[in-house]
């Protein structure tokens, strides 16, 4: 067995790719997957090993493999008689050390292992994987929004820039973990990403009901600018009458009276918004965000939001993309599809359990 | 029915090796909300369209659990195969060439036999840890009646939230957690609430529960015995002013299990009557889908929680003299898996609550995991 001190010969693999390793004792892949790194390895190098295993779910530790090969292997290995120019064996001998990708799966591999003789080693390129996850993570959610915003003739995000500091890799990162503050200074986005429970919280009881608007952007200034609107003399008043109508009405567009309302409360506090966190965005923002993550989100929600939005603004741009950041790749490509059906064909979440 | 495309890749994988072994016995083991139900689903949805075609039946526990199962599968599986609940297994004919059941670890052992008689080979799901029932066969007789089987052991928790996850096995401590589960992230936190007093603390709680249930998204309250269902409904009647007197839960008809039966159709009739979002669900009343339409709170002992889940998880009367298993001489440990069975039904929210002193599960929850609950500011 060979291995050079200067580097080492990696190739990942997916579990089913491995469970066949040891039961057959060989396998056929492309001589391409291997890569050639540095011992230690770096995160950049890792992630050139990564993007060769086949396509496993993103995330899913449990369906990786890395296994630290012979240097020579990819020269002597044994060709495939059908394509022999590209795909060759790898048999258990070629393989120095079998090991899973994290150690939370450890346990449960070494155990089909031993059954075949086969020791695994200690997973030793977690982080680096963790790092690549994050990364390939959060390219997914920038490609799920492009996708998003291209059903909806929303300018494309990785074509927009944004006005405020923020990049919109930062927004998919406060989307996926709004507890982890990104490196620029907090502001309206990022106070608005981190608040969406408590601000769901708060208004809970007016989920069904037009009064959902009026109340998530009451609940925001509140956060904002440490500011009750309802004791706000000048338009409390306004702001009653408009919420005691808007429980009549089903969440549908917000009425005429409710966007008087809305638009009252954007001038009354003209700091709590900027262009594309509007009163109607946080309130979209809000509903979105909170029934994709309770899994409860209707493909006629998604269309009556995009479809009351001005196409060319900057809320569009921002609500398309938190939610499709919120959904990712594999949910948002169901939905982009169910939007392009001539009749809307709805997200089907719920299952028994 | 969650696409095969979203299954995780142990239930996508045990799918296809209950499918291709279909001639030899299988228990798909996980901790609540890992899918085993859906991988069950998916494995009648396979076996009813395989060629050739192959005799199947589906049991579980209760009437809920079946409709469950029932609207994931699609017309043509609903057709092909035969559904129904262990009490209705004699009704049912023999020869199937499997049977595939659901909840395994609660199934009567009068019932073991009647299983037995359907087929040679059995597809099961049980989780030991959620069985609460004392009718519920042995251990040994459930090994027994399926050895040997094919283990799949699922790995990601669906359902619940580390938060949950936490606090259910804090309590619940010998939960069997193989250690590669995983479990959901999330930042919620369950809430804790003391009563000032039993009516102070009911009022409250069903006022949560109430203004965070949306259509559906509906809230349960689940509590430990029909006497406090009784408490909890006559409390409510006096502090929302309904009219009349309450008919009592008890006083229900006392259907078999899984027997088709309404017994607290009177005391739902008298809710519906007051215009009340609460329903009394179990037994064979009250109805899930009902939350599609209307904001519902449903009502409900632990055990008729069993197998389903909520948005919204109220345990209210978690007080010191409190026990959770109603049946007398109940031992600790049945008293910890109940609360282990009743906390993991929260889908998003869970909410904990007493008054005077608290349950001694509530102190052996680690304080970190809890925030305490406070009404929200405002009231729309």
């Amino acid at each position: 067995m060979t291995q050079s001190d200067s580097g080492q010969t990696l190739l990942a693999i997916n579990s089913t790719e491995w469970l066949n390793l040891c039961a057959r004792g060989s396998i056929r892949v492309s001589k391409r997957r291997p890569v050639k790194v540095a011992n230690p390895a770096s995160n950049r190098e890792m992630e050139k090993v990564f993007c060769s295993a086949p396509f496993t779910k993103i995330g899913s530790s449990i369906d990786l493999f890395v296994l630290v090969i012979e240097d020579s292997w990819p020269k002597k290995a044994q060709k495939h008689r059908s394509h022999p120019s590209e795909i060759v064996q790898l048999n258990l001998a070629d393989v120095i050390q079998h090991q899973p990708v994290s150690l939370e799966h450890l346990e449960y591999y070494r155990n089909i292992g031993s059954k075949c003789g086969i020791q695994l080693s200690s997973p030793l390129f977690e982080q680096a994987w963790l790092h690549w996850v994050t990364n390939e993570t959060i390219t997914a959610s920038c490609d799920a929004a492009d996708l998003l915003q291209r059903t909806f003739n929303i300018p494309l995000s990785s074509k927009t820039k944004r006005a405020d500091r923020y990049k919109w890799n930062d927004i998919a990162r406060l989307v996926m973990r709004p507890n982890e503050p990104v490196k620029t200074k907090p502001a309206h986005a990022e106070t608005l990403l981190s608040n969406i429970r408590k601000i769901a919280d708060a208004v809970a009881a007016t989920r069904d009901s037009e009064q959902f608007y009026l109340a998530c952007v009451i609940e925001w200034v509140d956060i904002r600018l440490k500011k009750d609107p309802l004791k706000k003399k000048a338009i409390k008043d306004t702001l009653l009458s408009a919420l005691s109508k808007a429980k009549e009405f089903p969440l549908q567009a917000p009425s005429e009276e409710t966007s008087v309302a809305l638009k009252l409360l954007a001038e009354t506090f003209p700091k709590a918004f900027t262009e594309e966190v509007s009163p109607l965005s946080i309130a979209h923002v809000v509903q979105l965000l909170t029934e994709s993550r309770t899994k409860e989100l209707k493909t006629e929600t998604v269309t009556r939001i995009f479809q009351s939005l001005d196409k060319t603004s900057s809320t569009a741009s921002f609500t398309t993309f938190v939610l499709a950041t919120s959904l990712g790749i594999e949910l948002t490509t169901r939905l982009a599809s169910s939007m392009n059906q001539v009749n809307l064909v709805d997200m089907n979440w719920d299952s028994p359990n | 029915m969650v696409s095969i495309n979203d299954l995780d890749a142990v239930q996508a994988r045990a799918i296809e090796n209950i499918v291709e072994n279909r001639d030899e016995n299988h228990w798909v083991k996980g901790f609540a909300g890992s899918g085993k139900t859906i991988v069950l689903t998916h494995v009648l949805e396979r076996l009813a369209t395989i060629k050739p075609p192959v005799k199947v039946c589906f049991a579980t526990f209760t009437h809920a659990l079946k409709d469950l199962v029932e609207s994931g599968l699609s017309e043509t599986a609903k057709q092909r195969i035969d559904i129904s609940t262990f009490n209705g297994l004699r009704k049912l004919r023999n020869n199937y060439d499997l049977v595939v059941a659901d909840e395994m670890q609660d199934i009567p052992s009068r019932v073991l036999p009647s299983l037995a008689k359907k087929s040679d080979v059995l597809v099961i799901a049980a989780d030991l840890d959620q069985s609460i029932y004392r009718s519920a066969c042995s251990v040994a007789e459930l090994n027994a009646s399926i050895k040997p089987a094919k283990e799949h052991q699922l790995r990601e928790i669906h359902r619940i939230n580390e938060n949950v996850f936490d606090i259910a096995t804090s309590v619940y401590t010998d939960a069997k957690v193989v250690t590669q589960t995983t479990v959901r992230q999330d930042n919620e936190q369950a809430r804790i609430y003391k009563g000032s007093s039993m009516r102070n603390e009911f009022e409250t709680m069903f006022e949560e529960a109430v203004r965070v249930s949306a259509k559906e998204s509906p809230s349960a309250i689940l509590l430990p015995s029909k006497a406090l269902l009784d408490k909890f409904i006559a409390t409510i009647a006096v502090t929302k002013s309904y009219q009349g007197v309450p008919p009592s839960v008890k006083d229900g008809e006392r259907p078999e299990i899984g027997e088709t039966a309404d017994p607290f159709k009177e005391i739902n009739a008298y809710l519906k009557k007051n215009k009340s979002p609460l329903q009394v669900f179990g037994g064979g009343s009250g109805s899930l889908y009902d939350s599609d339409f209307k904001k519902m709170v449903y009502l409900m002992t632990y055990h008729s929680a069993k197998g389903l889940d909520f948005a919204n998880v109220f345990l209210p009367h978690l007080t010191e003299e409190i026990s959770l298993e109603p049946m007398k001489g109940a031992s600790d440990d049945q008293e910890r898996r109940i609360f282990f069975v009743a906390s993991t039904r929260a889908r998003d929210r869970l909410y904990l609550s007493y008054h005077d002193a608290p349950h001694r599960f509530i102190d052996e929850i680690p304080a970190y995991l809890l925030k305490t609950f406070i009404k929200q500011k405002r009231e729309y």
